[in-house]
């Protein structure tokens, strides 16, 4: 499970909202106990070299860098957000194929410019995704 | 030896070292080292295939190794390894073809009005399959040959030897396996392109909602009705189109239910058509009324078509109109369904909100359960070291008249109120003709009064003669 605060997320989705390509990002935190909890969004650049208006990608150095910060900061990475334009926070193929073991998948669906749905998902071994609770608090 | 460099989120696997030294002269070596040594890092480093996974990318220095040997990258021993978890994704998946799978679908792409663009939904879509006997056997053929590439088959049956008049899924090689295991090694062998998952369970209220979820189009295959009063009431609840057909003896019948159509309006589903079942016994199905082989050939390549026509959008779906093929008269004729105002699903006043017992709402069972059986020659061996059974004969009086093997005569007409006649402390042995009416009779008798030393007599009296002139020609 994931918590998250909503003062955060609506901070987050006042700077998705504007763009027509989707925004990519890591999720920091902290474990509690058996919750995940969201202490940060950590946004970086969709390095996608195809059409960023259905792709993102984060580079290798995004991630070293994130990592680095995450440790200053004593947070972990807990998972990657990135947004769907036009299209629900459903995870696509692309999504399953790269999905990391572990990491929570938080999905931002965008509709005409302002926020849809969101909804997290973690990959288990059968390499399905699985749809998580998320607590706002 | 070689440093790698894990990343934090697989330290836990490390005893939280960021950095491990690993024997190896190549990547491939030194992972599978990694993984011997961390057993936990196994599934981040390997796919079932034994692969690079592609949510990993690994770095000798600074260059990725995708841009230098792969997993025949060779390392030096201080060369510092980098794992770093490559995240990547997006929203629309673009479907892609390669040459073969063009060459493959060519003459589909050539149609203007259908091309590429129709192949491309094929390819993405997601069918399930219930039920892969006669209606099955040419749906499953056809949408695998037309490259739907997902499709999900659901069955818990074997193959037997009478299926094979009309289930063309399978050969005589294949009698005794299970059906989705024979329908999906011929499958593949029609087309590799594709993705088949199979479900070797019985499709029931309990796991409904779970299977149909995953899936875009589901297509009824089933023989009875508690079933296909389930796989429409899911598809209803689940909000999936069921492309639906069914046989009997010459008859055919295939509609489209629960389409949304292009302007967003939702047709009727079978609750439309029958509210609810026919009373029990009425409506034989195939294994009981029997039905032609070549029919289900017919019917279930008409379904095939609807699933191609609902998934890729072309042309206009069987959406509220029921097809009828009667074959002995070769007419055909499409009635008009509508939706009700008193479907108890989506009605005006809807009362059903969940899935219910469709064997007690039907009145019979999905599955005839399967009742003990006793070879002909293993009886007479057992009674003659001396055990004990009661013999029951559930014929008729003038069949009995005919030939008889010394059991009680008690036609399966009146089993029921004579069964304080039948013991409950020894072993009971039940015959018929064939075996038919004697397991029917065991089934009753189970179900009302509990008896569980009930034996069919396998094969029935025609078993009798065949192995009584057996020992004839041994005399």
């Amino acid at each position: 499970m994931i918590s998250l605060s909503s003062a955060i997320l609506k901070k987050l989705l006042a700077k998705l909202e504007q763009t027509t390509e989707e925004s990519c990002g890591f999720i920091l935190g902290k474990p509690v106990l058996e919750e995940d909890r969201i202490g940060l969004f950590f946004p970086v650049e969709n390095n996608s070299d195809g059409d960023k208006s259905k792709r993102y990608k984060i580079s290798s150095k995004d991630y070293l860098f994130t990592e680095k910060s995450a440790i200053e900061m004593g947070l972990s990475i807990l998972g990657v957000y990135h947004t769907h334009i036009n299209h629900p926070a459903i995870p696509s193929e692309l999504d399953r194929k790269f999905a990391f073991p572990g990491f929570h998948y938080l999905i931002i669906s965008l509709v005409d410019f302002s926020f849809s749905e969101l909804k997290c998902w973690k990959i288990n071994n059968q390499r399905k995704f699985v749809e998580e609770s998320i607590q706002f608090n | 030896m070689p440093n790698v460099i894990i990343p934090t989120p697989l330290r836990k696997f490390t005893e939280n070292s960021t950095q491990v030294e690993i024997q190896g002269s190549t990547i491939s070596e030194i992972l599978d080292n990694l993984s011997f040594n961390y057993p936990g890092l196994k599934n981040y480093l390997n796919t079932a295939e034994g692969k690079i996974p592609a949510f990993i990318n690994i770095f000798v220095g600074e260059e990725d190794i995708r841009n230098m040997d792969a997993g025949e990258t060779v390392v030096e021993k201080g060369s510092i390894i980098s794992i770093v978890p490559a995240i990547a994704g997006g929203s629309v998946d673009e479907v892609t073809f390669s040459k073969k799978e063009l060459a493959r679908y060519n003459r589909h792409i050539i149609i203007p009005e259908f091309g590429l663009e129709a192949q491309q939904k094929l390819k993405k879509s997601r069918v399930l399959v219930i039920g892969s006997g006669g209606l099955g056997s040419p749906l499953l053929l056809y949408l695998a040959a037309a490259g739907v590439g997902h499709i999900g088959i659901v069955d818990f049956d074997t193959v037997d030897d009478s299926n094979l008049h009309r289930q063309v899924l399978f050969g005589v090689a294949e009698v005794g396996k299970p059906k989705v295991e024979a329908a999906k090694e011929r499958l593949e062998g029609i087309n590799p392109y594709i993705e088949i998952e199979i479900y070797n369970t019985q499709f029931t209220s309990k796991n409904a909602l779970e299977l149909v979820k995953e899936y875009d189009v589901i297509a009824d295959g089933t023989d009875n009705f508690p079933t296909r009063y389930l796989v429409n009431d899911a598809c209803v609840l689940a909000g999936k189109t069921n492309v639906y057909a069914s046989i009997f003896q010459f008859e055919g019948q295939v509609t489209v239910f629960n389409y949304v159509n292009k302007v967003g309006a939702l047709g009727p589903n079978y609750r439309d058509l029958y509210e609810s079942p026919p009373p029990a016994g009425l409506v034989p199905n195939c294994a009981e009324g029997g039905v032609l082989g070549v029919l289900p050939g017919i019917i279930g390549s008409l379904q095939a078509l609807e699933v191609i026509k609902v998934v890729t959008g072309v042309g206009d779906p069987l959406s509220g109109k029921l097809y009828t093929f009667d074959a002995l008269s070769f007419q055909s004729r499409t009635f008009t369904i509508k939706r009700r105002d008193t479907n108890p699903l989506n009605g005006t006043h809807p009362t059903q909100f969940e899935l219910i017992d469709y064997e007690q709402f039907c009145g019979m069972r999905a599955v005839d359960r399967k009742v003990k059986e006793m070879e002909v020659e293993e009886f007479f061996e057992r009674k003659d070291k001396g055990e004990e059974f009661q013999l029951i004969d559930v014929r008729e009086p003038y069949e009995y008249q005919e030939k008889n093997m010394g059991g009680e005569l008690i036609p399966l007409g009146t089993i029921m109120e004579n069964a304080h006649k039948i013991s409950s402390d020894k072993k009971v042995v039940i015959y018929c003709r064939s075996g038919k009416r004697s397991a029917d009779a065991i089934q009753q008798l189970e179900d009302k009064y509990g008896f569980e030393n009930l034996y069919n007599l396998k094969g029935g009296i025609l078993e009798y003669v065949v192995f009584e002139d057996s020992k004839l020609k041994v005399l």
